[in-house]
């Protein structure tokens, strides 16, 4: 049952940061750079945020630190 | 991996120690209700779970003292352990209080078998069809970490956690509020307008309130715009009061006044009017001078321009010197008149310009500086008396101020007071024109932020789209055991097809099945419970199949409860034919089912038996048998229980019996296939007694003889059991003499199914059959099949 169709999971990322990459393409690259192991193990919500900034921050968004 | 043994000591029923020895075998665990089956249970899914109980979750506010026996001594752990083949174990520590502490012969055994999904390796009796039970989504969420999803979920997850954590810290709502509310606002004031026109609006407007350089920025002029409406509003009545005074001060002619004192000026300028006040006096007197002049051919002195003229020719010159006299004075005249006139008209205009407060505050704003200046330099410059002729400087400098000054005046006293309406509604508009700015910069970051949530979102779909097909393609696996497990359990039977499918609805799962040739997506709408229990023991063992769980042992915790005689002997089979490679450890409270497995199970030798003893207190705990069938049970409850007794033989001759008139092919309604639940000991042994003095036969000599001390044994025990166990299973006493002859007479009357003959002893059930007789292979013992 644990089955063998493992899928890629940067090959899905490329494809669906396409545009992203477009405009942002160290966006896209950050994006790409976490890794399969990282992302399947729970993100805490500070990990999740902690993401987000960094994506945030890739896309020239100023995040207010309060 | 397979369980060599499972102990327990002061762990739920158990008191100072409770081992199953399991020795890698299978292994049937029979006891009645509360004899500690389920403690077994307890203990695998303990471990398994790393301390965790799946059905006394709610208690677990106090892990340690839910599963510690109520009567643990001070200085005794509550412990539970299991065996391995391997040699491994790991064992539990439960202390009073303080941590519970896990032991393994080794760190990848502990991580190994606590890595093992509970839901795959026990099944208990009130869970069997609790999976049906589920929504489809729950079904999903057990399913997923069982499929292998979990990782994919968790990355799928993850991509919303992180999208939420993009809205959290871009503080996304609040920019979409703010963007949807300065776009209505500008859709109001500004419908459909370009940069361009708004910027020729703006300026349109704000000459309204301040000057408008052209060249001056747009949102610099609305800022000014917007100082000035602020303050109109906070003083209408001074705007009003400002604008009368202007209107008044533009009716004041001081510019016309002053091109008057100019071109009169101008005028005084081509004459000179020096003396003209003396001379014309003296050219009036003309006369008399002339009166006094004897010689008239002689040449006379102008008194008014001192030429010397002929006496003849004086008077004609006198009078044309006076006339000129008299036109410079009146022009002289003329431009005093002329200068009092600016000077009363200047006087006016700056007494009106000083006395109104309105008009000095609204020129002391910033954006008024200039002409405020103008009027200052007005004021400050010192005008000559009318009489004096004015300086070319004085004139040039009051030129120069009155007439910027003037135009600026007749510009302000032009602009109409405006009403408040008109005001609120400019604040409105200018305050709009400042957001835009600021909208455009939201109107971009939300564009940003969208793309990335956008990103998000499609990779979420996508992960989850790859979830969907590799579900699929699990659950059609996971389908095929299920459809054979269940045809095993009700082979030939209009209920076919079952499987799990995904459901339309995205992380649900469904069970579907064809019942009677109709397509059902519920099982809950056709099927019995029954039906519903074994479908859920088919999908518990399809799922206990798969992967490499299938290794380990699972544990059946009273499953077939709700099924009737015929699907537990379907279940009986399961276990000889599907799950033969397994060690499956099931426990069961079914006596007849436990003879049964007995029956069958034993000569396939990787079986072992059990039963447990009654559960007396938590001192004395469980107690576990190794034994087939025994009146040990029935025995111990003398002491204490004797009016269970009577039931306990009754369900043990109930168990045994059919076991014994099945291996003799004892023509009753008994033999598989027949739904009747309703035998009882007494119907088995009604039909011995009347067909065993024609079939059950031992040797004498070289005939054979009826087995009569069989018979007759059989006719004592059946007339006992009608007599005292029904009665003490119907709530009647039951004395222990009685109860102990009960129990004697029934173990007499099974030993006739073992082989009597001296030296021999087998029992029926290894008699080996013929087309006429089963006969024990001795050759002394034998019963003609009929």
């Amino acid at each position: 049952m644990e089955n063998n169709s493992e899928f890629n999971l940067e090959e899905i990322l490329k494809e669906t940061t396409k545009k992203l990459k477009e405009t942002f393409p160290e966006a896209q690259t950050h994006l790409l750079s976490l890794s399969n192991e990282e992302l399947q193990i729970r993100l805490t919500p500070t990990q999740a945020q902690r993401i987000a900034i960094d994506l945030l921050e890739k896309i020239g968004y100023k995040v207010d630190a309060t | 991996m397979r369980i060599e043994t499972i102990e327990m000591s002061w762990f739920r029923g158990a008191a100072n120690k409770a081992m199953l020895n399991a020795g890698s075998k299978s292994v049937v665990v029979y006891g009645d209700t509360a004899c500690g089956k389920s403690s077994f249970v307890d203990a695998a899914e303990f471990i398994i779970t790393n301390g965790k109980i799946e059905h006394l979750k709610n208690e677990f506010s106090d892990p340690n003292n839910c599963v510690r026996n109520t009567e643990t001594p001070d200085d005794e752990d509550c412990k539970a352990k299991i065996s391995f083949d391997n040699a491994g174990y790991i064992e539990a520590k439960v202390p009073q209080t303080g941590r519970i502490r896990f032991e393994a012969s080794s760190d990848d055994l502990l991580t190994a078998v606590q890595g093992w999904d509970v839901q795959r390796h026990i099944l208990r009796q009130d869970e069997v069809s609790d999976f049906i039970h589920l929504t489809k989504s729950d079904k999903y969420s057990i399913l997923s970490p069982l499929l292998g999803l979990q990782k994919y979920e968790e990355i799928a997850q993850n991509m919303v956690r992180v999208r939420d954590g993009v809205l959290k810290k871009s503080k996304y709502e609040m920019l979409q509020g703010e963007f949807a509310t300065i776009r209505d606002e500008i859709s109001e004031v500004l419908p459909n307008v370009d940069a361009e026109n708004r910027k020729k609006l703006v300026y349109s407007r704000a000459t309204k309130y301040v000057q408008v350089p052209i060249e001056e920025n747009v949102d610099t002029i609305t800022k000014k715009a917007i100082t000035a409406v602020e303050m109109l509003l906070q003083g209408n009545e001074p705007q009003v009061k400002r604008y009368l005074v202007m209107q008044s001060l533009n009716k004041i002619p001081i510019k016309e006044k002053l091109e008057s004192v100019i071109k009169a000026q101008e005028e005084l300028a081509k004459i000179s009017e020096n003396y003209i006040d003396l001379k014309i006096p003296i050219l009036e007197n003309t006369e008399k001078i002339l009166g006094s002049v004897e010689d008239l051919t002689r040449e006379i002195e102008c008194p008014a321009c001192g030429q010397h003229i002929l006496g003849t020719e004086f008077k004609d010159h006198v009078n044309k010197e006076l006339e000129a006299l008299k036109n410079a004075r009146e022009g002289r005249n003329q431009a005093v008149a002329e200068k009092q006139a600016f000077t009363v008209a200047l006087s006016n205009f700056i007494s009106q310009y000083k006395s109104e407060k309105a008009l000095l505050e609204w020129l002391s704003l910033p954006e008024n500086k200039e002409i405020n200046s103008l009027f200052v330099r007005l004021t400050e410059t010192s005008i000559e008396q009318p009489a004096n002729r004015w300086s070319a400087e004085l004139i040039e400098k009051l030129k120069g101020v009155i007439n910027e000054l003037c135009p600026m005046v007749e510009r302000e006293a032009g602009i109409e007071a405006p009403t408040t309406t008109t005001i609120v509604n400019d604040l409105t508009f200018f305050r709009v024109c400042l957001k835009i700015p600021h909208f455009e910069c939201l109107e971009s970051s939300l564009a940003k932020i969208d793309l990335l949530i956008t990103t998000l979102d499609d990779s979420y779909t996508k992960i989850r789209e790859e979830i969907a097909n590799i579900t699929e393609q699990v659950l059609k696996a996971i389908s095929q055991d299920i459809a054979r497990i269940w045809s095993l359990i009700h082979p030939g039977q209009p209920i076919e097809n079952v499987r799990l499918s995904p459901s339309e609805k995205d992380k649900a799962i469904e069970i579907r099945l064809k019942f009677y040739g109709k397509e059902q997506s519920d099982p809950r709408l056709t099927l019995s419970e029954g039906y519903r229990n074994s479908l859920g023991l088919s999908i518990f063992l399809a799922l206990a199949n798969q992967g490499g769980a299938k290794e380990n042992p699972i544990l059946l915790d009273d499953i077939v409860s709700s099924l009737d005689r015929e699907h537990r002997g379907m279940v009986t089979q399961l276990l000889r034919t599907e799950l033969k490679g397994r060690q499956v450890l099931l426990f069961t409270h079914d006596r007849e089912w436990f003879g049964e497995l007995t029956s069958i199970l034993e000569p396939e030798g990787n079986w072992k038996f059990f039963t447990l003893k009654k559960w007396e207190s938590p001192k004395v705990g469980i107690e576990l048998l190794p034994t087939t069938y025994t009146f040990d049970e029935a025995e111990a409850l003398l002491a204490s229980h004797v009016g269970s007794c009577g039931n306990a033989v009754r369900g043990i001759m109930d168990t045994e019996l059919p076991k014994a008139a099945e291996k003799l092919k004892l023509a009753m309604p008994y033999l598989r296939g027949h739904h009747n639940d309703t035998r009882m000991a007494v119907d088995f042994l009604d039909d011995l007694i009347s067909q065993g003095e024609e079939r059950f036969k031992i040797k004498d000599g070289s005939d054979w003889k009826v087995n009569q001390s069989a018979i007759d044994a059989w006719k004592e025990a059946r007339s006992l059991l009608v007599a005292w166990a029904n009665r003490a299973s119907h709530g009647g006493s039951l004395s222990v003499s009685e109860a102990k002859q009960l129990i004697e007479s029934c173990r007499k009357a099974l030993s006739y199914f073992s082989c009597q003959q001296t030296q021999c002893g087998k029992k029926a059930w290894s008699l080996e059959a013929s087309d006429n007789y089963v006969q024990c292979q001795c050759g002394l013992t034998r019963w003609k099949i009929a």
